[in-house]
């Protein structure tokens, strides 16, 4: 059974937002509506100063609040794990919003629906077309999609190899995981 | 009487509702009955385009999908040495350029009252070429000046238009960019510029460039190369810049005083006698006056300069040596020497000289020349180059080493008051809001008798001419082929990836070759851009056609091959210890230290500027993908020393006022460890201070309205960062 | 005699000036007089021929739509000069403080809802564009110049409409009324900020308040 995931190794992020931007432009996105966001965290006492860029999207948990708390059912878990959106049944409530604890639902004015990441890179893995997703987009290549349930695929290995872990634990058994 | 008021203009035809034949089987088509129509029909028109970004002026090549005049999707080609497969941020974001409300639709004149009108191609054409015809006339072609920030089709274009009249007046961005790098290196290797080969070096120092703040994918690719490898990479730089999370090392500097670390890492070398003595005594002239001059410059004196420890230099020094010659310094762009201080010419000479001792030229992991490619020598007379002009470029004899392919725009500029130049053009490029002090460029474009501005979108420069004329899109123009070097040198096109959106706009191409015609000199334009690209091409055996399907095509027959023999094109033949040029424009035959013209005292900051890797200079900040990750995560914000903020009461996120002699502006403050405590860092792309740029109104500040008007000595660069500010928060 | 087709195509040549003759013909006093009456009476009982008519009052009802200012500028439209000067200085792109293109696809996301105006920036292009396209092709319709260019340039977007009502097809009138010219009370606030656009903005208003009879339920 097909169980989509993803890695981030932020030991490889310059921080560029060259994610976002790609990832705009390869779902028809305003500027201003931003599927990935950022937290930078600088560490340490000048000269010796140290910093993380940390990338933030829809993790597509297995245990997601906004899926429970949809009024209409447009927030669903399709048959590869995904967290999608149905737009046409959304009314923009905003519950899902509210319910995200890594904020990365955003209200997107132009279809007046709630949205995310949609982790389109699937239709590229699939190999069905050449996207400029954020995993394809990554200058410094350091994001990796595929299959959780596949043992030899690279991102089980790299997961288990770097020691990837989600960003907060295992509370809403998010799929994506970071290198940091 | 009748008035035939009912005969309509953009619609004809029409058979009646009732009979209306009809794509979608009832007439009139309410708006969401469309929408649930199209919503997942396919696209009616789909292509893959080939072409060439236009953010910045690597032109990375790429490929992108159109669906009904919509890009979809753009992926870096992964032959092009720029980008090597990926775009950055600002590739995606800057196509929306494309259908921006902020193009510029019209030909535009100001009018008495000082706003813009449209005007008709044909007056614009008939006006500009009358009074550039007089201006010939009354003062001879070299009254003429021209200004850009050189792209593939602006470059062939503007050089011939402006020579076909007899004007050698063709000036690049360079005063604001690299040209004293350019220069000072070309009086030691004959060359403006090389390549450390990072990829494979064993240790690389960075003097203020940052491939992952000025970004090139390609070059940030070669860096994570060298990590894996294990390489010794260092960031000598004010700022804890992106690219530090690829170093092992950050040494901050004070900036300006590059200069000095680099005087004084030879002088340990060449003290110890730990340098190629064989490489030098075989390729140089002039080593001896060099050493002579060295001895003053020991570590401990650099260090009171540079703010580094004496320790520090010596162990860079000795580590460099140890590593070399897979060792070099990085080649820089704009940064510490590009044209930012007083003695940016003498640092990038010094640099290179530096690199000498290490043996590293030609040497695997050293510092290396990438091989070029280029379209051969067209036959046919219509492409016969315009006669050279008799005279050199203004400024030449007075800024005698500043490299001739670049020129000092702004002392051009300088030159209108003076009465010498009464003609301007600019073709892509914000000269006013970004080469030098935008008040005083301002001043002098608006003194000029003639001033024009080709361009996308109302800038600072567009606003200071009398006439606008509105280029298209990169996204709607095919352009002359792009030859690009590199370890596999290629080919690249930018290609029309959209048709024409604005039916008043028109590509640069056709601007300059209306113009030429109504000047005169139309037999210099008696070919399309396509029949050009396609004899630029037959050359090297291709045709536009094809580079047109596949994009890019590469010469690896041309491939970097290492261990090649280096022709020196200096004086001697040989690498340059000595420059007789230099020495006649004053400066000491070979480079010694040169004070930076301003030093900051206590209680005072040199104002530093620097890149994003959202925007490039003026250009992106009013492109909404772009500046709204700037808005929303306070890019705009200059950085301050944590310790000194705390000393002065200022914390992250105040509102501050930060004063140079010549300006006073507001905004709000980061906090940073990362920062060398006598620097203020302000990233160059914000503060446009024109309402017509309406995202980016008021938004932060612009370094170059701190910066006074400076021509460096000698080389002519801008010295933008002579500057010295005062901070203090708001309220206080 | 202008007819309330006219009266929208009259319209739409105020939007993107005609030749200088063309003009001289729509604003002569006789033929402007004529415009003006018709304008009345579709401020007063909208663009729907079976809605009851109420019989004129003795008061210019303009001024129950229009401003006082905009009324005088009403009575007396600019002459060719005027307008052309006035398109050539805000019928532009580029100049925000200046421009105020008529292009629905500007105004597709923008609301009045005093939000910041510098925030909802436009793109050419968007949905209205291809929905105008398709629109004249399902129709049968040629489109020429301006259509070609900017298909919902508020001048074409007129021009369809009087089309439309020309047809008879009341159903159509209305819903494209209603669908099409919402943009205009956005577009409105942009003409309001220029010094000079009094005219604009009564022929804007005019046919906001034609709309604002479309939309209200029978």
């Amino acid at each position: 059974m097909t169980r989509y995931g993803m890695l981030i190794d932020t030991k490889n992020c310059i921080g560029c937002y060259a994610c976002r931007t790609a990832c705009q432009r390869q779902n028809g996105l305003d500027g201003d509506v931003d599927y990935i966001r950022y937290e930078e965290r600088e560490t340490g006492k000048f000269p010796h100063v140290r910093i993380e860029a940390v990338p933030l999207q829809c993790m597509h948990c297995e245990d997601a609040p906004c899926v429970g708390v949809c009024p209409t059912g447009a927030s669903y878990v399709d048959d590869t794990g995904r967290v999608r959106v149905n737009e046409e049944k959304c009314i923009g409530c905003r519950y899902c919003m509210a319910a995200c604890p890594y904020g990365v639902r955003v209200h997107n004015k132009a279809t007046g629906a709630v949205e995310k990441c949609k982790f389109c890179t699937a239709e590229a893995f699939e190999g069905k077309a050449k996207t400029c997703s954020c995993v394809e987009a990554c200058v410094t290549g350091c994001r990796v999609f595929g299959d959780l349930d596949d043992p030899d695929g690279e991102l089980a290995r790299a997961i288990v190899e770097k020691n990837a872990l989600p960003i907060a634990g295992d509370r809403t058994k998010a799929k994506i995981f970071y290198v940091r | 009487m009748s008035h035939d008021i009912t005969r309509r203009r953009f619609i004809q035809g029409g058979t009646g509702v009732a009979a209306a034949a009809t794509l979608l089987g009832g007439g009139f088509l309410g708006f969401d009955a469309w929408r649930q129509a199209y919503a997942d029909a396919p696209a009616k028109e789909v292509k893959q385009v080939h072409s060439l970004c236009n953010s910045c002026s690597s032109k990375c090549g790429f490929t992108a999908t159109v669906e009904d005049g919509k890009v979809m999707t753009m992926i870096g080609d992964p032959e092009h040495p720029y980008c090597d497969g990926t775009l950055c941020a600002r590739g995606y974001g800057y196509a929306s350029i494309a259908y921006s409300e902020d193009r510029l639709t019209n030909p535009l004149k100001r009018t008495e009252t000082g706003a813009f009108e449209a005007i008709s191609w044909d007056d614009a054409i008939k006006e500009i070429s009358e009074k550039i015809t007089q201006i010939i006339d009354e003062d001879g072609p070299q009254a003429l000046v021209l200004i850009q920030d050189p792209r593939p089709s602006g470059s062939y274009y503007t050089k011939r238009f402006m020579n076909a009249l007899g004007s050698a007046n063709v000036y690049t961005h360079g005063v604001s960019c690299n040209m004293s790098k350019v220069s000072g290196m070309t009086q030691a290797i004959g060359v403006g510029d090389f390549v450390s080969d990072v990829a494979n070096a064993k240790m690389v120092m960075f003097l203020g460039r940052s491939y992952a703040d000025g970004i090139r994918p390609g070059s940030l690719h070669d860096l994570q190369a060298a990590r894996k490898k294990g390489a010794r990479i260092v960031m000598v730089d004010p700022r804890y810049n992106a690219s530090c999370l690829y170093a092992d090392e950050w040494v901050p500097i004070k900036p300006g005083t590059d200069l000095a670390l680099v005087l004084a890492m030879a002088n340990v070398l060449v003290g110890r006698g730990t340098y190629n003595q064989e490489y030098v005594a075989n390729n140089t002239v002039g080593f001896e006056d060099w050493a002579a001059r060295l001895p003053e410059y020991t570590p401990e004196w650099a260090a009171e300069i540079t703010g580094i420890p004496a320790e520090t230099i010596t162990r860079l020094a000795e580590e460099m040596w140890e590593a070399a010659p897979a060792s070099s310094i990085e080649q820089g762009w704009r940064a510490a020497f590009g044209c930012s201080h007083k003695n940016s010419g003498e640092t990038a000479r010094a640099l290179c000289l530096f690199n000498t001792l290490l043996g590293c030229w030609g040497a695997e992991g050293g510092a290396i020349f990438y091989p070029s490619a280029s379209a051969g020598k067209l036959t046919d007379p219509r492409f016969a180059a315009p006669p050279a002009p008799k005279e050199k470029i203004l400024g030449s004899a007075e800024y005698p080493l500043a490299a001739a392919s670049m020129g000092v725009s702004t002392f051009a500029l300088q030159q209108i008051a003076e009465g010498k130049v009464k003609g301007v053009i600019f073709y892509q490029s914000n000269c006013v809001g970004g080469y030098s002090n935008p008040k005083q460029l301002d001043e002098w474009v608006r003194q000029a008798e003639l001033s024009v501005a080709i361009d996308v979108q109302m800038t600072e420069t567009c606003k200071a001419c009398q006439y606008v004329l509105p280029d298209t899109s990169y996204l709607e123009r095919l352009e002359v082929p792009e030859f690009v070097g590199g370890r596999v040198p290629v080919v690249a096109l930018r290609d029309r990836v959209l048709d024409k959106i604005h039916p008043e706009t028109k590509p640069v191409d056709e601007i300059f070759a209306e113009l030429g015609r109504a000047c005169g000199v139309g037999q210099y334009f008696d070919f399309t851009v396509d029949e050009l690209a396609d004899a630029q091409l037959a050359t090297v055996g291709l045709s536009l056609e094809q580079l047109q399907e596949e994009g890019i095509v590469a010469f690896p027959e041309k491939a970097y091959k290492p261990g090649k023999e280096i022709t020196w094109k200096t004086p001697s033949g040989k690498i340059q210890f000595t420059s007789e040029a230099c020495a006649k424009a004053g400066f000491t035959p070979s480079p010694t230290w040169i004070e930076p013209l301003v030093m900051p005292e206590e209680g005072q900051f040199r104002l530093v500027g620097g890149k994003q890797t959202i925007h490039t200079h003026t250009q992106t900040a009013n492109i909404k993908p772009l500046i709204s990750i700037s808005k929303k995560y306070g890019l705009e914000r200059p950085w301050i020393n944590a310790d000194v903020a705390a000393t002065l009461g200022i914390e992250d996120g105040d509102e501050v006022e930060i004063s140079s002699d010549a300006f006073t502006g507001r905004t709000k403050i980061k906090v940073t460890e990362r920062i060398e405590p006598t620097s203020l860092y302000l990233p160059s792309h914000y503060g446009r201070m024109i309402p017509e740029q309406q995202l980016s109104y008021g938004v932060g500040l612009s370094q170059m309205d701190f910066v006074p008007f400076h021509l460096e000595p000698g080389y002519g660069g801008t010295m933008a960062q002579e500057t010295v500010v005062t901070v203090k928060k708001v309220g206080a | 005699m202008v007819r309330e087709p006219d009266a929208f195509a009259i319209m739409a040549a105020c939007f993107a000036p005609p030749s200088e003759e063309e003009w001289r013909s729509i604003a002569s006093d006789r033929a402007w007089a004529d415009f003006v009456l018709v304008l009345r009476g579709l401020l007063e009982h909208g663009i729907d021929p079976d809605a009851p008519r109420r019989p004129f009052r003795s008061k210019p009802s303009l001024t129950e739509s229009l401003s006082l200012e905009e009324t005088a500028a009403l009575f007396k439209p600019p002459d060719h000069d005027a307008l052309t000067r006035f398109s050539n200085r805000h019928f532009v792109g580029g100049l925000p403080q200046q421009s105020a293109m008529p292009v629905e696809s500007l105004y597709a996301n923008r609301t009045t809802q005093g939000l910041d105006p510098v925030e909802e920036k436009g793109f050419y292009g968007a949905e209205p564009a291809a929905y105008m396209r398709d629109l004249a092709a399902s129709l049968g319709l040629s489109p020429a110049g301006l259509f070609l260019e900017y298909p919902d340039h508020l001048s074409c977007e007129l021009e369809v409409l009087a089309y439309l009502l020309e047809e008879g097809a009341t159903g159509a009138v209305r819903q494209f009324l209603v669908e099409r010219l919402a943009w205009l009370s956005s577009f409105r606030q942009r003409l309001l900020g220029l010094d000079d656009a009094r005219f604009h903005l009564a022929i804007v208003d005019a046919i906001l308040d034609i709309r604002s009879i479309a939309v209200r339920p029978h």
